[in-house]
């Protein structure tokens, strides 16, 4: 009988030493709203989430003035020569694209409403660096009034200043002159949007 | 010699479970959204920080050393590394034995294997840890991005 209990219990000592290893217990549920599945079979731990959410960002800033003025022909069957704008502008831009739907890029267009019959704006916009595609000779005049054309294409993900922007003012058409406004500056508002590119 | 043996396995049976336990006020959350820029032209910052995690270890005797590990499940953005995920520990915690390692500057993790955070002897409770972004660049589209930060203890 004392041969059988010593033999049973060095069977359950050989047994207690063979199980694994007494300190490997996982933390299968963790505590707190951040818990987790445990990392590993063998070690305890602990996994947490980490969410990072970046914005949409579409901000644009256009040099808030220019000024132009159209000097007069002093031949007969001249029309107004094209003057480029002064005031040195330029632009700012930070915009980005969806992670969801990288292939959606944006643009920027302008639009008025208040170009005047006879009168046209050509508007060159350097596209950034990082991305985007400039549409060379984008033009507003009377018949685009409402409708935006656009100046730069392609654009993704950017974040640049002092870009270069050309504003020009030329007749329409050379054979037709436009409307004079005497001594009284004429205001033509441009409105420069970030927007979808498709 | 039989209760010898018998109290010896009676010690064994009852050895404490090491457990370890991230007990984070919330899931670490980067929404950059309040600090999105206000002017064209500018753009996030590089960096951003978050002191919302606490570790715990805990059922472990008071002598029995441990090294607590980091890793990420994935990258962040897109498989690539170009935002990376740091942490730090800024503070002792509380139990017998403070500890070591893991303070001084933030430890990158990486997907492929844990890196080693810091460690400790006993438990110790409410171990508060610093996560980081960096890289946050204008080549990041927006959205959410996500991954686990897996720590796992391992005694020594």
């Amino acid at each position: 009988m004392k041969n059988y209990n010593k033999k049973l219990l060095i069977a359950s000592l050989l047994a207690v030493l063979a199980s694994p290893a007494v300190f490997a217990g996982d933390d299968a549920n963790g505590s707190g709203t951040g818990e987790g599945a445990a990392t590993n079979g063998m070690n305890p731990g602990d996994t947490q989430t980490a969410t990072i959410t970046v914005p949409e960002v579409a901000l644009i800033d256009v040099t808030n003035t220019i000024s132009a003025t159209l000097v007069a022909p002093t031949d007969a069957g001249d029309n107004f020569a094209e003057v480029t704008a002064s005031g040195n502008p330029d632009y700012d831009i930070s915009a980005n694209i969806s992670a969801a739907n990288p292939g959606n890029t944006r643009k920027i267009v302008a639009t008025s409403s208040q170009v005047p019959l006879g009168w046209k704006f050509t508007i060159d916009m350097a596209a950034p660096t990082a991305s985007g595609t400039s549409v060379a000779g984008a033009t507003l005049t009377n018949a685009t009034n409402g409708t935006a054309v656009d100046l730069v294409t392609g654009i993704k993900n950017v974040a640049e200043k002092n870009l270069g922007l050309t504003v020009k003012i030329a007749p329409e058409s050379a054979n037709v002159m436009p409307s004079y406004t005497v001594n009284t500056g004429k205001t033509v508002d441009i409105v420069y949007t970030i927007t979808a590119d498709n | 010699m039989y209760r010898s043996i018998l109290l010896f396995i009676l010690c064994l049976s009852s050895a404490h479970a090491i457990t370890l336990t991230q007990t984070a006020s919330s899931d670490v959350l980067f929404d950059l959204t309040p600090v999105a820029p206000t002017d064209a032209g500018d753009y996030f910052a590089d960096s951003y920080t978050r002191d919302k995690t606490l570790l715990t270890i805990d059922g472990i005797p008071n002598n029995q050393k441990w090294k607590v590990y980091a890793r990420i499940s994935n990258f962040v953005h897109g498989g690539s590394e170009k935002i990376r995920i740091k942490v730090k520990r800024t503070g002792l915690g509380t139990g017998v034995n403070a500890p070591t390692d893991g303070a001084t500057g933030f430890i990158k993790l990486t997907v492929s294997s844990y890196k080693y955070f810091f460690k400790g002897e006993g438990s110790r409770f409410d171990i508060p840890v610093r996560t980081r972004i960096e890289g946050i660049g204008v080549y990041d589209d927006y959205g959410d991005f996500n991954t686990m930060i897996e720590y796992k203890v391992e005694t020594y």
